[in-house]
């Protein structure tokens, strides 16, 4: 039974649930550092009487595990954030964040520093997130340049298809590209293709989160014109909107989000889906709700997935990338079922 | 005071609109009426200013719309579309609560007095008891009253001084209703009329509602306004058969005194004839 509108209640029900995804998430970040093949304890982690080079446990804390807990809580907040924005966006409940090439294009960005190394000595910079990074930027003018052509405004059709035809160009690309690598660059690209959140020290972080800052920002003062925007684009205007700017806003900020993502991840399927609608099924359809409970969501499911990849098969690692899928794929599938 | 002055438009070599002057003041109903592809959504868009027109004015009180902001617009003017389907499970309530969008600054929340506005919309257009329902589980002469009910959520504000009268337009409200819907449709509209002093535009090609609660008519036929009147003056036969080239009678039905437009389809008219 949904709650009334308006009332105290409704309103403590949703803080509710806000505050109770935002603790996960936090509690996630804390706790996923804790399991691993190493076990490793709370009091000596903590323990300031034990400088920090000699203390293994808090080395492995630190340097090892949090600065993956905490890139899976960016890549997964991102990609189910730009999922929502997306999803309103195109008026689609099966886009995601991939749907319009931003994953196909910083994929292909990462392959070609992969396949064939980086041209100039710049080795300094993590080479292959911004190589990714420029790809997926690069996706996102040919889609928006392509939308905007020949109309004042932004066709979410043209937007769309552009987005998948771009998508199946890139693949086909990616595929060429592979086929005249080695073994071990193809190894490392598909490798790369799954998803991996083994960033190595916070290094990456930091280069992504004054990215991921802005799209946040941005996300901030969509929400209300989402809402409208799914009643239609008319409908929308008239009842105040400025409709053009939203859906440049969102495209953009989506994108950017996206491409951050992604660089910092690999391209990380199925977040950027399951979490929206995992949480629309939550709190209904408000996005002022759905876009920061989203966030928080996505953040916990990617950090508690990445503890399953890291563990399950121990010592090996699987690309979290496939633990996403798995439960993602069906999940997909049921939702399609419901829908008819 | 909403007014359009020699409004042309069209998309590249298709024209759509040609020199349409309309102009509708205070508490006026205004009816568009006219056949399929005659114009008549396009002329409401132009007016509630969701595209330019080529050539020509629109002025909502002594400003040029081109010079006003889609928020300042949506304080006064609210439309209503031929149908809406929303992709997301909104509740009704919800979706009234929309029409605050302009009179909302950017970060805010709806406040208790932005739901008693609403609610009593819904009151209005009899739909208060779906407010939690979810709006896509609606019959479409529900969902047509609770948009009603966001447009009319849109046009209540504290802050216009009540002299500034607010439009609401209405595209083909009828279209996909049946009788009894259309029935309470016209009783709602009444109501409106009588409660409140918005002007309506309603775009329809139904006679017999454009009778029941316009008082004056546009007559729009290839993208120009063949005739403008009171809707006693418009409504002849002779008009109406020139309008829809087809063969309508209008009599004066006798107890009630009114105008009703009866259709006679079984004899083809003589345009038709020649053209074929």
């Amino acid at each position: 039974m949904k709650v009334q509108l308006g009332t105290p209640s409704e309103y403590r029900k949703r803080s509710r649930i806000l505050f109770m995804l935002a603790s996960t998430a936090l509690a996630s970040c804390i706790v996923a550092p804790f399991i691993g093949p190493t076990p490793i304890q709370w009091d000596t982690v903590f323990d300031s009487t034990r400088p920090f080079n000699e203390n293994i446990d808090a080395q492995i804390f630190f340097i090892a595990r949090l600065p993956r807990a905490l890139a899976g809580a960016l890549v997964g907040g991102a990609l189910a954030s730009a999922g929502v924005v997306l999803q309103a966006l195109l008026r689609n409940p099966l886009a995601t964040p991939f749907t319009l090439g931003v994953s196909s294009g910083a994929s292909l960005g990462a392959l070609l520093v992969i396949v064939l190394g980086t041209p100039i000595a710049i080795s300094a910079l993590p080479v292959v997130p911004l190589a990714s990074f420029i790809g997926a930027l690069s996706a996102v003018c040919i889609v928006y340049g392509l939308s905007r052509y020949r109309r004042r405004g932004l066709s979410t059709t043209v937007l769309l298809l552009a987005g998948v035809t771009l998508n199946s160009l890139f693949s086909a690309i990616i595929m060429f590209v592979q086929f005249l690598a080695d073994p071990t660059q193809t190894f490392q690209a598909v490798r790369y293709l799954m998803g991996n959140l083994n960033v190595s020290g916070y290094s990456p972080i930091l280069w992504s989160l004054p990215l991921l800052i802005v799209a946040s920002c941005v996300f901030a003062w969509l929400p209300r014109s989402l809402n409208l925007l799914s009643i239609g684009t008319e409908s929308a205007a008239s009842r105040g909107v400025d409709v053009t700017r939203t859906q440049r806003m969102a495209f953009l900020s989506a994108s950017l989000a996206t491409g951050a993502a992604v660089s910092l991840g690999g391209p990380i399927g199925f977040v950027g889906i399951v979490v929206p609608h995992m949480v629309r099924l939550m709190v209904g359809a408000d996005h002022r709700v759905v876009l920061p409970a989203s966030a928080f969501m996505g953040a916990a499911f990617l950090v508690i997935c990445d503890v399953a990849a890291r563990t399950l098969m121990a010592p090996q690692e699987l690309p979290v990338g496939v633990i996403t899928a798995m439960l993602g794929g069906p999940f997909f599938l049921w939702m399609l079922i419901r829908k008819v | 005071m909403l007014r359009a002055s020699n409004i042309f438009f069209g998309y590249d070599t298709i024209s759509i609109l040609r020199d349409v002057t309309l102009s509708a003041s205070p508490g006026q109903r205004i009816g568009i009426l006219g056949p399929n592809g005659a114009g008549k959504t396009t002329l409401l868009r132009v007016l509630a200013g969701l595209v330019t027109p080529n050539r020509g004015t629109v002025q909502l009180g002594t400003t040029d719309l081109r010079n006003l902001k889609r928020g300042s617009i949506a304080k006064q003017l609210a439309m209503v579309p031929q149908e809406t389907s929303i992709e997301f499970d909104y509740s009704v309530l919800e979706v009234a609560l929309m029409g605050r969008h302009p009179h909302l600054g950017a970060l805010a929340i709806e406040g208790p007095d932005d739901i008693n506005l609403a609610i009593s919309a819904l009151k209005l257009t009899r739909t208060n008891h779906l407010s939690n329902r979810s709006f896509s589980t609606l019959s479409g002469g529900e969902k047509q009253r609770v948009i009603i009910a966001s447009a009319l959520t849109q046009l209540v504000a504290q802050t216009v001084p009540t002299n500034k009268s607010s439009v609401l337009l209405l595209d083909e409200p009828t279209a996909s209703l049946d009788l009894s819907s259309q029935v309470e449709l016209l009783t709602l509209l009444r109501t409106l009329q009588v409660q409140s002093n918005h002007t309506l535009i309603i775009s329809t090609h139904d006679l017999n509602f454009a009778i029941g609660i316009c008082d004056y008519l546009v007559l729009l036929r290839e993208g120009t306004v063949m005739a403008s009147g009171s809707t006693h003056s418009m409504l002849t036969t002779a008009n109406m058969r020139n309008l829809y080239n087809a063969d309508i009678e209008i009599v004066r039905h006798q107890p009630t005194e009114r105008l009703v437009a009866l259709l006679a389809d079984h004899r083809i008219s003589r345009s038709n004839d020649q053209e074929r």
